[in-house]
């Protein structure tokens, strides 16, 4: 009577003891891959505010990098304002033609937008009220890239224009 | 005797560990989703009014007396996205208003601009945006 009480004690407590473990081994798997996630994200949101404020708020650095050869050397980052929200018509496409010329400038402007996240990449496109992109970057995400959309809002030749960044993670 | 005892105590220590089992599902289920672009409705508050102001949107706007160059600009948008702008004046409170969809809680974003004319008014925009529900 004593042993089969015993018994019954013991499993229901090791199920206990079971189910806690497992309990707590699901938390802290949720948790950390939650967290990787977020982080992961954050630095997708910091990269691309950071690119877009740079973009549509600054002339870049120099104020003339659309005008020399697009090199490492020569440009210390790119920006297409002529004033904060104002667009440069000139500016603005020559970042496209560049971006647009060979997949070594894009990297080379990701890299001075510091848009370089490991596996990632991204696509601007500038379009009008009617949304239609007046310019856009031809990288395109795959289907299974989960896709990050950011805007800004600013003028280009009088008119408003969306300025749209997306990045992804390369699968 | 000693059964009923067990069996009350086995009772209360499964119910404690499924009471405390849900309460962290509960915990995790309810964590915010990640939220990439929490700042996003304010940064286009204040680009837009940036915007209006310098293409001369608010100008026209009060010039007219109508709210349609305030919402022909706003179509610019991305179209997940609820606006409320209002134009006022010192003495006058609002003069102009145009929204597209309401919202409980909106990022808010303020600009002063002057008209000058004969006389030289000093005017305040206010963009409310949220993230259509």
């Amino acid at each position: 009577m004593r042993g089969q009480l015993f018994s019954f004690d013991f499993l229901l407590a090791i199920s206990i003891i079971l189910f806690i473990f497992a309990l707590s081994m699901f938390v802290s798997e949720n948790t950390a891959s939650s967290i990787n996630r977020r982080e992961a994200e954050f630095d997708i949101q910091r990269a691309a505010d950071s690119a877009l404020s740079q973009l549509v708020e600054t002339p870049g650095n120099p104020t003339n990098w659309h005008t020399p050869d697009f090199t490492d050397a020569n440009v210390k980052s790119i920006g297409i304002a002529a004033s904060r929200n104002e667009l440069d018509p000139d500016k603005t496409s020559r970042l496209f033609f560049i971006a647009n010329s060979n997949f070594g400038n894009y990297s080379l402007v990701k890299r001075i937008l510091a848009l370089d996240l490991p596996s990632s990449n991204f696509s601007i496109a500038i379009s009008n009220a009617s949304k239609y992109a007046i310019f856009e970057t031809m990288v395109s995400p795959a289907g299974t890239a989960s896709v990050h959309s950011f805007s800004r809002i600013a003028i280009f030749e009088n008119e408003p224009v969306l300025v749209n960044l997306r990045m992804w993670v390369e699968k | 005797m000693r059964g009923i005892f067990f069996s009350i105590d086995a009772i209360l220590a499964l119910l404690i560990a499924f009471s405390l089992s849900a309460f962290i599902l509960n915990a995790i289920a309810g964590l915010p989703d990640p939220s990439l672009s929490s700042s996003q409705p304010e940064k286009l508050a204040d680009d837009a009014l940036i915007s209006m102001d310098k293409s001369g949107v608010l100008k026209n706007a009060l010039e007219s007396k109508s709210a349609i160059p305030l919402k022909e600009f706003a179509r610019v948008f991305p179209s997940n996205i609820c606006y409320r702008v209002e134009i006022s004046g010192e003495n006058e409170g609002v003069i102009i208003a145009d929204e597209n969809c309401a919202c409980k809680t909106y990022s808010i974003s303020r600009r002063n601009f002057i008209i000058s004319g004969s006389t030289t008014s000093i005017y305040l925009a206010e963009m409310r945006v949220c993230y259509k529900k």
